[in-house]
């Protein structure tokens, strides 16, 4: 049983190819972030989903139902049981917030509408504004309201497009973790549409990823961070130090030194690490990589530097701030863990 | 409204138009029931009876606010309904030849002898009874006497008499140059256009195009409507007007003659400017109530008839019963152009014509 | 075209339905100038003489089309950008041309300086009869535009006047275009205004055919040229709409509208004081004095006659809302070759002088609508053919604006696509219909030789009975129906005006 499942869609615009072999499924109750660049077909996936344009190719699963398959529509939009949350929200100006979330429901005048509207301003802490019109709420309370109102007729499956896009850095956080509440508390399944890579590990049990019109990966947000499955997933899902090295078997020699392998290789490769793997090293072991710091970026309660290294490369290591070098400071590393490396 | 200004008048004109009325169907009834034998007449005596409470449909080119308590008397006095439509004349014209043999239309009263002509030329008008057409002279209805005029106006020069004391005695001395610039006219009036054309029909083409040109080159000054040029030429803005014969009598009906100095100059010599264009009618093939149509043109043609044109807008009667205006000079005295009344619907021509030497439009 | 094929049957119908309709006129102009067949209609056509009227009627378009460009953009833009107190009663005053009928209009003038005739006379009428079709939509566009890249504009070293013409003109390109082709459309179309300047254009002619030359053949094959001109129109219009730039970016712009205080608004406050005054001052000071200086007034037919034409514009106003709806939703939603043939017609339409568009529904109708024939019914319907592009322009535009991520939604909601129509995009779109339904109803009341042909016998309406008392130059007893005629316009005006532009309704 999955509420979502894709299998071998693909979909292009005149000739341009937009999407290629899509197929994943989404478990009943979960939160799978659909995570990408701009560009790569995400809404198209989505708008696919929705019913608003029929893949070429493949076939669309709703609650085991098939909706779409090779060019052809089976079910309208309006009777696929997905609730839509857009990009700021798309609240409809005419109608109030209650309004707005009983628009999907069955008799909108019935004493059950009423109840069910309640229930989703609560869900969503919103019940002093029910008479309020779209425009006196502000970003975050309106996405509140798309969400209450995607929910209110229990679709089989709630997608979320870039929800949060417009909202600065500051009051994204929060309304993501209103949000993630409140879908959770629903138990609502949901496909969330995201450039963000944190917003899709904080948030999501898996993650798929989509580069280049395909999936590159689909996997629990860890597994996606520890182990991609290719150098592009690794260097889009999380931050990548990337220096060169040669493995042999287990093990691979950089100028970051020997480093442990995730995964045997041999040959010259790209070795993968995360800047928080890298510490100042104060043994004073002679082994140990050195290098010189040029340039520093003092974040708060963290920090980034750069250290160019004895054979040239840079590599960018995350530091309690407190431990923050000066620039031009002469500095010995070490590396915490397992490298990634890539042929 | 010029009768509206002078109550006493008005309600003078009315019982006059009254008494007349009176007389004339008295006459009217007089020479039907005497004509029994006669089987036109028959079928008139019988038909009013029959026409009572019938409804006929007129297309009328003349305006409303002449033309409504004519047709209402109408009513008053034979129980035929008539539904009337106004509109342009040539407007209506094109959409009786639009509609073709379905018209609603029962009967079509033009400004214009023109437009009554392009009807009759489309097959879409019946020929009129001896009886009716017998009333007017030959050359005031169709050859085929399937329209006849009800009224006429005649081409003058109306002119200040303050400013001119020997007008001019024909077309081409309008052309002098002591008038250059003091002649008004109202290039867009169809009167004037109708001039024009028959001025082509007498002189021909290049002679008319000559004629036009001289005109032109003196100058004259264009107004909206012939009232405008009247008003004009009473001001002394111009001292001579080219419009039809009754503007004066508006004027003077409405102001008073002592508040008038233009006066009315009839060139009488058988040429274009002594023109006498009509009004009239025409039954359509596609009535199926000419009856009573018919009803109506014995009406308009009747003495009351008649007598209402010439005391409400001044206009020449058509039958021999009823005398114009006194100051009018008689139809003979006129000396229309010998012409035929349907040869002045090539207005088109004429208004390509008057546009080519700029005298129509810019 | 696969559009149109997947576009719902419910909104299909209609607008198939609205091209009918307007194809009414075309198929009349096609049969009724090949009555003398295809030979006399190409000899007509090339004349010689074809080509001046062509020539007279294009610069005449140009020049006023030109004008109303330069005049609306500047009236819009005192009124959105300057500091001038009371913002709503100068918008309102500068859309009252809408409430003047041209003939009015030119009448006013030509009564005032008689020597004012021809092209310039016909040309300043005009002007000043038609600007607010672009002041209207550019004012709506500039009080949506962002005023954030004027300020860019003018930090990049560029001055007030400098970011006006490079940025914010580009901004409002789409409204000034689309506001013009209504502007030249009218003007092609206008017989009112040139027949009371006497200047010869393509109406002049075939209204002289039909009422000098009594030769309907003739007057439809000149029509069929001035059906070329409207597509020439629609084309240029078409192509250069997409080229012109649309806002990018999501949300609706933040509107915080730096005003220009009146010092720097004198040269546009000159414009604008002027289009008011000689728009809207000289027709009503000329109504006005003819009122006074004329007789008794019959108050109660005036009344009845004020019914009548309401009647007649709120019917029209009706029906034409009804069969726009779907064209402009149609238009809006399903763009494809078949959706642009429905558009194009419609609009070509309205180059036709009234006496054509009368006379088709004549043609038509004493055929297939006899029991309807000279009854509301066909008068309603031939106004409708020509007020149709007005209303879907209207409709057109305010559906574009509105996102369609709304109707998604809704979609999502487990709403129909009619469902959605009739929920989502209708509502959103109400103050463009609403504007749309107000330009059918000032068409209608002012609308003269329709009414004149397909009016039930008797039935007079205010614009019919200034024409019954002009042509016997009774001017004080058109004095009251003229003013009672730009009263009753002057309502749908203000509704029309602030809808358009500060979108009362929501």
């Amino acid at each position: 049983m999955s509420a979502l499942e894709l299998r071998g869609v693909s979909h292009s615009f005149e000739d341009t190819p937009v999407l290629h072999e899509i197929g994943f499924s989404v478990s009943p109750g979960t939160i799978t972030a659909l995570l990408g660049p701009s560009g790569v077909g995400k809404t198209t996936l989505l708008r696919i989903i929705c019913g608003f344009e029929t893949p070429q190719r493949g076939i669309v699963t709703i609650n085991d139902r098939i909706v779409a398959r090779d060019g052809e529509s089976l079910v309208a939009p309006e009777h696929r049981g997905v609730g839509l949350v857009p990009q700021e929200g798309a609240l409809f100006p005419h109608l109030t917030v209650a309004e707005n979330i009983a628009f999907g429901l069955q008799r909108r005048r019935s004493s059950i509408t009423r109840q069910r509207v309640q229930q989703m301003l609560q869900l969503v802490d919103l019940a002093e504004s029910a008479d309020r019109r779209p425009h006196e709420l502000s970003g975050g309370m309106q996405q509140r309201v798309a969400l209450a109102r995607a929910l209110a007729p229990n679709p089989a499956i709630v997608l979320l497009d870039e929800p949060f896009a417009s909202l600065d850095a500051a009051l994204r956080v929060t309304v993501r973790t209103e949000i993630v509440d409140a879908l959770r508390r629903s138990g609502a399944t949901a496909l969330w549409v995201t450039h963000d890579q944190q917003e899709a590990l904080s948030c999501a049990d898996e993650v798929v990823v989509l580069l280049d019109r395909r999936i590159a990966q689909h996997g629990a947000p860890v597994d996606l961070y520890r182990s991609p499955l290719t150098r592009s997933v690794a260097e889009f899902v999380g931050e990548a130090v990337r220096v060169r090295g040669v493995a042999n078997g287990t093990h691979a020699s950089s100028a970051l030194g020997e480093l442990s392998l995730t995964q045997p290789l041999h040959g010259e490769v790209t070795v993968i690490v995360r800047p928080e793997q890298i510490e100042l090293d104060d043994t004073q072991n002679p082994q140990s990589p050195q290098g010189r710091v040029i340039a520093t970026r003092f974040y708060g309660h963290d920090g980034e530097i750069d250290v160019r290294l004895h054979n040239g490369e840079v590599v960018v290591a995350r530091l309690h701030a407190r431990l923050l070098p000066t620039v031009g400071s002469d500095i010995a590393l070490r590396v915490i863990g397992q490298a990634l490396a890539f042929a | 409204m010029f009768s509206f200004t002078q109550p006493t008048k008005r309600t003078l004109r009315h019982s006059v138009i009254a008494a007349i009325a009176a007389v004339a169907l008295t006459a009217c009834g007089g020479s039907s029931s005497s004509n029994s034998s006669d089987t036109s007449a028959t079928t008139t005596q019988d038909g009013a009876v029959d026409l009572r409470g019938q409804t006929i449909t007129v297309y009328s080119g003349r305006n409303e606010t002449l033309m409504a308590p004519l047709f209402a008397q109408f009513t008053k006095d034979t129980g035929i309904t008539v539904d009337i439509r106004y509109g342009d004349s040539g407007e209506m014209a094109a959409l009786i030849l639009t509609e073709g043999d379905k018209s609603p239309a029962d009967l079509y009263f033009s400004q214009d002898a023109g437009a009554l002509g392009a009807v009759e030329d489309a097959g879409l008008l019946a020929t009129l009874p001896d009886d009716i057409t017998t009333l007017v002279e030959p050359q005031y209805r169709s050859t085929n006497n399937q329209w006849i005029a009800t009224s006429g106006r005649a081409r003058v020069v109306v002119y200040n008499t303050e400013l001119v004391a020997t007008p001019p005695a024909s077309l081409d001395e309008l052309l002098d140059p002591q008038w250059k610039g003091k002649i008004g006219y109202a290039p867009s009036n169809a009167s004037w256009q109708s001039f024009v054309t028959a001025l082509r029909v007498t002189r021909g083409e290049d002679a008319a195009r000559t004629w036009l040109e001289g005109f032109a080159a003196n100058q004259p000054v264009a107004f909206e409507k012939n009232g405008v040029v009247r008003d004009a030429v009473n001001a002394g803005e111009v001292s001579l007007g080219l419009i039809n014969h009754y503007y004066l009598y508006e004027l003077i009906s409405k102001v008073g003659q002592d508040n008038v100095v233009a006066k009315n100059h009839y060139f009488k010599d058988g040429e274009a400017g002594s023109l006498v264009n009509i009004a009239g009618v025409g039954i359509l093939t596609s009535s199926s109530k000419s009856a009573a149509a018919q009803a109506l043109v014995r009406y308009l043609l009747s003495t009351a008839g008649q007598s209402y044109f010439t005391l409400r807008t001044f206009e020449y009667p058509m039958t021999p019963g009823v005398i114009p205006f006194y100051e009018l000079p008689t139809l003979e005295e006129l000396n229309p152009p010998a012409i035929d009344l349907a040869d002045l619907r090539s207005l088109e021509t004429t208004q390509a014509m008057l546009s080519e030497v700029g005298l129509l439009t810019k | 075209m696969t559009r149109l094929l997947r576009a719902p049957v419910a909104l299909a119908a209609p607008a198939l339905l609205a091209v009918i309709v307007a194809l009414v006129p075309l198929v009349y102009l096609l049969d009724t100038s090949l009555q003398r067949g295809l030979q006399s209609v190409v000899s007509e056509i090339f004349l010689s003489q074809t080509a001046t009227l062509v020539a007279r009627s294009l610069a005449l378009t140009v020049v006023v089309t030109l004008a109303c460009a330069i005049v609306g953009t500047i009236n819009a833009w005192f009124v959105v950008r300057s500091s001038v107190p009371l913002r709503a009663l100068w918008l309102m005053l500068l859309s009252m041309p809408l409430a003047i009928p041209s003939y009015l209009s030119a009448f006013a003038w030509i009564t005032w300086i008689p020597s004012f005739n021809g092209f310039f006379g016909a040309a300043l009428v005009l002007t000043l009869a038609s600007y607010p079709y672009v002041m209207l939509p550019v004012a709506a566009m500039l009080r949506n535009a962002d005023p954030q890249l004027e300020d860019v504009a003018r930090s990049l070293g560029v001055g007030v006047f400098g970011a006006l013409m490079r940025v914010t003109l580009r901004q409002i390109a789409p409204a000034i275009w689309a506001g013009s082709l209504l502007v030249a459309l009218y003007v092609v179309s206008d017989f009112g205004a040139v027949a009371v300047m006497r200047i010869e254009t393509f109406t002049w002619v075939i209204y002289g055919a039909y009422r000098a030359g009594f030769d309907p053949t003739r007057a439809a094959t000149l029509s069929l040229v001035l059906i070329a001109i409207a597509l020439l129109l629609v084309v240029v219009e078409r192509r250069v709409r997409g080229r012109t730039a649309q806002r990018v970016g999501a949300g609706t712009a933040r509107v915080s509208i730096q005003r220009s205080p009146l010092s720097v608004a004198l040269p546009a406050l000159l414009v604008v004081v002027g289009s008011v005054g000689f728009g809207v001052g000289v027709p009503v000071v000329s109504s006005i004095t003819w009122m006074r200086n004329g007789s008794a007034i019959n108050w109660s037919e005036v009344w009845s006659t004020i019914g009548a034409s309401f009647g007649v514009g709120a019917l029209t106003g009706g029906a034409t809302v009804l069969l726009a709806l779907p064209v402009g939703i149609l238009i809006a939603r399903f763009k494809g070759r078949l959706t642009d043939f429905t558009e194009g017609a419609v609009y070509v339409t309205h180059s036709l002088p009234g006496i054509v568009v009368a006379l088709s529904v004549v043609y038509f109708g004493i055929s297939f609508a006899r029991p309807l024939y000279q009854q509301i019914p066909l008068l309603v319907f031939g106004q409708m053919i020509i007020f149709l592009p007005l209303v879907v322009g209207s409709v057109r535009t305010s559906i574009e604006q509105s996102r369609t991520v709304y109707e998604d939604v809704s979609r999502s909601l487990g709403t129909s696509r009619m469902n959605t129509i009739f929920r989502i995009t209708i509502p959103l779109a109400m103050p463009g219909i609403a504007a749309g339904g107000a330009l059918a109803v000032l068409g209608a009341v002012k609308e003269l030789p329709t009414t004149l042909i397909l009016r039930p016998t008797g039935l007079d309406t205010l614009a019919t009975s200034i024409w019954k008392y002009s042509s016997v130059s009774d001017f004080g007893a058109i004095g009251p129906y003229a003013v009672a005629l730009m009263l009753l316009a002057a309502l749908p005006t203000a509704i029309l005006s602030t809808v358009t532009v500060l979108k009362v309704v929501r």
